[in-house]
């Protein structure tokens, strides 16, 4: 093989588009010639550059908190201010007497590395979109769960949703046999009323019944939801 | 012998992620508060859409602080090992979106807006700016035919084969465009990176 198919290999590589027979042949070079190995190290420091070429954007503050806790399992404590000024009475009472996802002592405290785990548990494993049914001034959001198979994960998202005031924001909870709600993370809005949250499965809970949405005051995430469901898995229909 | 300004940033982050790989959660919060907007912004490039976005980052930054202990200094510098993660995860959801667009659809069309325009400032200072503007200079010397193949390879994560079929050229044409490119960027780079 001469320098310019070594070059090329290692720039494939570099740009993780190898495929084919290139793939062993490339393994077998880098094993003889740890020249091959040093360029394709170089260029991939260059390829990982690429996307800085980009004017720098700026991490939204609130990720810093939803990363420490997920990997320290940090929960703050439940904060009771409900979000009354923006929705009717009207719509709070209908709300209300649907479901109440507030299960005294039921919210978990545990790290939510280990509660965002919702196990595949569609009662048909063909189906992969599930509903989510609105009420009160959410009767009109279309709302689902989309099971993706290849990241094992579920996608929360819903089209139509009402915008929140500064101070509350809505959220997700996976919802177990007995009650149990585990926090599953901001549901963030963005424009248009759309809103998308991917949810990564795991092991630890096989009892999932589905999935709520909340509407929950901002800052730390609570303990437990604090008002209640505005959207919830038709399943689960209290 | 003083160190330049990059050795410094390296011995810094070497130390950082092994402190991190000891599980010592003031260097992980140091190491987020210097890579968040860099690989907040990496995700940007890819996914175009902020939630998208932060997922990557919040995944990332999971994964570096379960894997520290197995990062190799020699395979690269701290922050190239972050910068791959974050490709390689934003490439897996891109994966993902796409087989979800047919069930998507019944939400409707959603418009793509780049909802970071309104908070892209200066990552760290004139620094990165000056760097995003070198990299983008280095970028802007390439044949537009070298950087479609290094944008569908790199940022769209399609292989050497899939790329040649997308673009309906031989196989050989495109590897020769993506090593052309790449080690042109490499010889502009090299000293800044």
């Amino acid at each position: 093989m001469n320098r310019d198919q070594i070059e090329e290999l290692a720039c494939l590589d570099a740009l993780g588009a190898l495929d084919g027979d290139d793939v062993a042949a490339w393994e077998r070079v880098r094993a003889e010639d740890a020249g091959a190995s040093r360029l394709r190290d170089e260029l991939s420091e260059v390829a990982a550059r690429l996307s800085l070429a980009d004017a720098p954007a700026e991490a939204p503050a609130a990720l810093r908190g939803r990363v420490m806790d997920r990997v320290f399992g940090g929960v703050s404590g439940p904060n009771t201010v409900a979000a009354t000024r923006r929705f009717g009475p009207t719509a709070w009472a209908a709300a209300a007497a649907v479901v109440l996802l507030a299960l005294a002592g039921a919210a978990a405290t545990t790290r939510q590395k280990e509660c965002v785990v919702v196990r595949d548990a569609r009662p048909n494993p063909q189906e992969l979109n599930l509903p989510l049914e609105g009420y009160g001034e959410y009767a009109g959001v279309k709302a689902g769960v989309l099971w993706d198979s290849g990241q094992r994960g579920w996608y929360v998202q819903a089209a139509g949703m009402p915008e929140l005031p500064p101070t509350h924001h809505y959220r997700v909870w996976a919802v177990c046999a007995g009650g149990k709600v585990h926090d599953c993370g901001e549901l963030p809005l963005r424009r248009g009323g759309l809103a998308r949250r991917f949810v990564q499965p795991g092991d630890a809970i096989d009892s999932m019944q589905g999935f709520a949405v909340s509407i929950e005051p901002a800052g730390g995430p609570p303990a437990g939801p604090t008002s209640p469901a505005v959207l919830i898995s038709a399943g689960l229909r209290g | 012998m003083s160190q330049t300004p990059e050795q410094d940033d390296r011995a810094i982050e070497l130390d950082l992620l092994a402190r991190v790989a000891r599980r010592e959660r003031a260097a992980f919060e140091q190491l987020y508060d210097r890579y968040k907007n860099i690989l907040y912004a990496t995700a940007m490039k890819f996914l175009k859409e902020d939630a998208d976005a932060q997922d990557v980052v919040q995944d990332v930054f999971i994964q570096i602080w379960d894997k520290a202990k197995l990062y190799d200094p020699a395979k690269g510098k701290p922050l190239t090992w972050a910068l791959t993660l974050t490709r390689n995860r934003s490439i897996d959801r891109i994966r993902a979106i796409q087989r979800r667009t047919r069930l998507r659809d019944d939400f409707g069309k959603e418009t793509v807006v780049d909802e970071s325009a309104g908070m892209r400032e200066a990552l760290s200072g004139v620094d990165a700016g000056e760097k995003s503007q070198i990299l983008r200079e280095a970028v802007g010397r390439l044949s537009p035919e070298q950087r479609k193949v290094i944008e569908l390879a790199f940022f769209r994560g399609f292989t050497q084969s899939e790329i040649a079929d997308r673009l309906g050229e031989p196989l050989g044409t495109v590897k020769a465009r993506a090593r052309r490119g790449l080690m042109k960027l490499k010889e502009l780079l090299g000293p800044q990176i």
